[in-house]
């Protein structure tokens, strides 16, 4: 099992670093190797992408097709060039560099918690393997994933398929027959290369004290590890949507195209995971036009309309075998409907705050960043400081209404969700951390 | 010392901490504790190594059904995610009279009650 997730990593990796092969080329083997996250989490996020798409076009998601579609994203990866430049900083104080060896260290652990872990979470082990493994064997054939009467079909038929089709190559990839353990293993890969491409987008961007205790604080909060040795798919949506926003800021800030590319692939990526993910792509789009300089409106607004375009493959498939949803759209819009359901709203609001502010979960993460945007926005009387805020208020607002709409009865669906479905939240607020904090001590 | 030499010290250092077997801090538990096997944690008891030696005597694509009538809705969630899980290669069935293979459950152990 081991072999099996390494080897889906290196494939994932090998493709990131296609993508940025002729921008790293004359650069030390060190400097390239600091780049892993973020090839991991590109390479991850398209590979798994394509192959989503191969299968929704009828083919079914082997380890074969994965390369085929790698070996295809590494062709088009080579022909990429961008202007990064080698960012320099004044030098890494011995404690600055003793705060990375916590973060690293406890990232190493959480590497051989989730290898070591079969996931607690009912859904891991229940649907989201099950249904990777029945595209790898079947593909996506509507005996089992669209409910017919005749079949045991799969429940929540629409919702993508990225997490099932990306930890069904890992079981693919090993030798020694199927072992769910590949799923908090997957998760923690994932983690720590979120990890290591924050700390290495933002090198330099910021500077090291501010992004230690971003990191810190990430990689301290004990719910992320549970999660990952959960297998919770929402840590891999959070994960893409974190990134996502990271690269809007920072082409924001910079104005390098680099960052639309990341921005682009991450938001794809992010819609492919759950059905959440579009909303949530389209909050940070939305926020980020609002608050981004004119002049770079436009490449927000591309980015943003290819990670919107890539959901609609899936989207005209579920439309196409009249798949239900299982909160409908017009639920959403419906304001009788929403009036007759008004008593879900307490227990929602409630609940969701708690999980996002308990400082045992996830330390103090929102709330810091939070404060840190108001303060540097009562200092400066700047707009732009606000922009974190709004976009944690609008997509916590999202999930609000998520389950003000959905037909579940609210006690149990909070129960069973409330705590992971704030996980955008959470990873987001720890990017902005770092942004923040080094704006507002300059 | 460097500031390389501090960063790998104090990562090593925390790796370490995890490694001291009679700890029982967050370190180790978050290193995963004693360690999981490889098989899912069901809710109620279900013999995984049936499922997997099932799934390599039937062959792709057979119809299956499993017949948990008088069993718990726990039992009955369980029995379907594992099959789903387990028998990936065939097909499961709703209506035990038009499968190749009708599987039954006792006491933990999942069983062919129904001749192919």
């Amino acid at each position: 099992m081991i072999a099996g997730v390494l080897v889906s990593n290196l494939l994932f990796a090998g493709v990131g670093y296609a993508l940025l092969w002729r921008t790293l080329r004359g650069r030390t083997w060190t400097s390239r190797l600091s780049w892993a996250g973020v090839a991991l989490l590109l390479g991850a996020g398209s590979v798994g992408t394509a192959v989503f798409f191969a299968a929704i076009s009828g083919a079914r998601a082997t380890l074969a097709v994965a390369v085929a579609c790698s070996a295809a994203l590494i062709g088009v990866g080579l022909l990429f060039r961008f202007d990064i430049p080698e960012r320099a900083t004044n030098g890494i104080s011995r404690i600055q560099a003793a705060l990375f060896g916590v973060v690293a260290g406890v990232c190493l652990l959480g590497v051989v918690g989730g290898f070591r872990s079969s996931p607690w979470l009912d859904d891991a082990w229940g649907i989201w393997l099950p249904k990777g493994l029945a595209l790898w064997h079947h593909g996506l054939d509507e005996r089992l994933f669209v409910p017919n009467g005749i079949y045991v079909t799969f429940g929540v038929p629409d919702y993508p398929l990225w997490w099932s089709i990306v930890t069904s190559l890992d079981v693919q990839a090993s030798v020694g027959g199927l072992d769910v353990r590949v799923m908090s293993a997957q998760l923690a890969v994932l983690v720590a290369a979120f990890v290591g491409a924050v700390a290495r987008l933002l090198w330099g961007v910021v500077r090291p004290a501010p992004l230690a205790v971003g990191l810190l604080l990430l990689v301290l909060s004990p719910e992320l590890w549970r999660q990952v040795q959960g297998g919770v798919a929402d840590l891999a949506l959070a994960i893409y949507v974190a990134l996502f926003a990271l690269a809007l800021a920072a082409w924001a800030i910079e104005g390098a195209k680099w960052w639309l590319l990341v921005a682009a692939i991450a938001g794809a990526s992010a819609v492919q995971i759950k059905t959440e993910g579009l909303g949530e792509v389209l909050i940070a789009g939305l926020v980020a036009v609002a608050f981004v300089p004119r002049a770079r409106r436009a490449g927000v607004g591309i980015a943003t309309g290819i990670a919107a375009a890539a959901a609609l493959p899936w989207l005209g498939w579920q439309l196409a075998h009249d798949v239900p949803s299982r909160s409908p759209l017009g639920d959403w819009v419906d304001r009788s409907y929403l009036a007759e359901r008004s008593e879900r709203l307490g227990p929602t609001l409630e609940d969701l705050a708690s999980r996002s502010l308990d400082p045992r979960s996830w330390l103090l993460l929102v709330p810091l960043a939070i404060a840190l945007a108001g303060i540097g926005f009562i200092r400066d009387r700047r707009l732009a400081w606000l922009a974190p805020v709004v976009g944690l208020v609008l997509g916590f607002v999202f999930l609000v209404w998520a389950y003000w709409a959905n037909p579940d009865p609210i006690g149990f669906l909070l129960s069973t969700s409330a705590y992971r479905t704030v996980d955008p939240l959470v990873l987001t607020s720890a990017v902005a951390i770092p942004l923040l904090l080094d704006r507002l001590l300059r | 010392m460097s500031a390389r030499a501090s960063f790998a010290l104090v990562a090593a250092a925390i790796v370490a901490a995890a490694a001291v077997p009679w700890s029982d801090g967050p370190l180790r538990r978050l290193a995963g504790g004693e360690g999981d096997g490889p098989e899912p944690r069901f809710d109620v008891a279900i013999d995984s190594h049936e499922l997997r030696s099932l799934a390599r005597s039937l062959s792709n694509d057979t119809t299956y059904a499993v017949d948990a009538s008088n069993e718990r809705p726990l039992v009955q969630g369980n029995l379907k995610a594992a099959g789903q899980l387990y028998l990936a290669r065939q097909l499961p069935l709703q209506d035990r009279r038009q499968a190749d293979v009708v599987l039954g459950y006792r006491a933990g152990r999942v069983i062919e009650i129904a001749p192919r």
